[in-house]
């Protein structure tokens, strides 16, 4: 009983043999088919690997590339800078000339009156004799000056107008500033695809990407930078009515009278 | 009265010096960081902070709230000029208590209002 309960035994545990080769035959092609796909996807692999490591190797040349873009920026903005001061000085030393020149203008006037009163003084009676002709010449000199009074005005305009002008100019250098900070913010991102892009190299068996380096990524260490910097017309950013209610909501950029409105009540 | 301008660009500080040269004040001394704005303040007797908020070493939130901690310094008054124009980024220096506000680009005019708001204020 027991040896022919062990023989069923047996032939049972042949049977799943069997079938197990059986399953083995029929998985044969399609692994062989796996096996001709990953040959066939292996190169593709290697395209992509090289591809992931000729990215990653240019991302160093285009990081340094913003970066000079935001030093020339600098020294631009530095150069405008310098020469603005000079306009300034320059418009405020003709603002002072002008002044003066118009404070001469009233000492030369009033001088004149004072002349006139020491002329009917001494003169007296003999003064109608010469006053017609002390009118006409002193109209003419009064005519000079209000010509020149009026020259004065027109040159006083003309430098409070490039002092505005070169405030304007001074004010909107806040660009480069803006710009920079954009940059770095770019920079960054540069800096942490490279990073990802190493990793996956790295994983896919190949060399790290900072071993085919010979630019080094300027990032400065510490840079500091808003990504959110934008550039909009001073004061542009103005509401009537702020709705502080809604002030706390993420993502949202505050306005001027937003803030205005939140520092009021502080 | 005199001014602390603080911010790690060159062109910004001297933007800022010149704006308020522009609106009357002229009494004017510099730091690139928040850590030597701090070695500034206790060695020089300064009236009004105007600090940006990006900047290496110590930003200006973290100089806010220096100052603020400062036993002799805390009541110094401070106007952030900054980029940073999210909702989130003025509560945030609000909460730090700077005593205003200012996103770049400013002009005189609004330098010189913030400026008048908080010594009205503080008066």
């Amino acid at each position: 009983m027991n040896n022919a309960t062990d023989i069923q035994r047996t032939l049972d545990r042949l049977d799943e043999l069997r079938s197990i080769f059986v399953l083995g035959q029929r998985a044969v092609p399609f692994i062989e088919e796996v096996v001709l796909l990953i040959k066939d996807m292996s190169p593709l692999l290697e395209n992509i690997n090289g591809s992931l490591q000729d990215s990653a190797s240019k991302l160093p040349s285009a990081s340094s590339q913003l970066e000079s873009v935001s030093q020339a920026t600098e020294m631009a903005t530095t150069e405008i800078l310098n020469l603005v001061d000079l306009a300034l000085m320059k418009c405020n030393e003709l603002g002072k000339r002008i002044e003066a020149t118009g404070a001469h203008v009233a000492h030369v006037r009033g001088e004149n009156l004072s002349f006139k009163k020491v002329l009917e003084d001494t003169l007296g009676l003999a003064w109608p004799a010469v006053a017609a002709a002390y009118e006409s010449h002193a109209g003419v000199q009064e005519s000079s000056l209000r010509a020149m009074e009026k020259s004065l005005g027109t040159q006083q305009e003309a430098v409070n107008v490039l002092k505005e002008g070169m405030t304007q100019i001074m004010m909107s250098l806040q660009v480069q500033d803006i710009t920079s900070q954009q940059i770095a913010s770019v920079n960054h991102l540069i800096h942490t695809t490279r990073e990802r892009l190493n990793k996956l190299t790295e994983n896919l068996g190949a060399r790290s990407v900072d071993e085919y380096d010979d630019v080094n990524l300027r990032l400065q260490s510490g840079a500091t930078f808003d990504s959110n910097a934008r550039y909009d017309l001073p004061g542009l950013r103005e509401v009537t009515e702020p709705e502080l209610a809604e002030f706390d909501s993420a993502g949202d950029f505050a306005t001027m009278g937003d803030i205005d409105a939140l520092f009021a009540n502080q | 009265m005199k001014f602390l301008v603080v911010d790690d660009s060159p062109t910004m500080r001297r933007i800022v010096c010149n704006a308020l040269m522009e609106i009357g004040y002229t009494d004017l001394t510099e730091a690139e960081d928040g850590q030597k704005a701090m070695d500034k303040l206790t060695s020089e007797e300064v009236d009004f902070v105007i600090t940006d908020w990006n900047m290496p070493v110590m930003n200006g939130l973290e100089l806010t709230r220096s100052i603020r901690k400062h036993e002799t310094l805390g009541n110094l008054p401070i106007l952030m000029v900054t980029t940073r124009g999210l909702k989130e980024d003025v509560l945030s220096a609000m909460q730090a208590k700077v005593n205003n506000y200012v996103i770049k680009p400013f002009t005189p005019d609004i330098l010189r209002d913030k400026i008048d708001m908080i010594l009205k204020i503080g008066s």
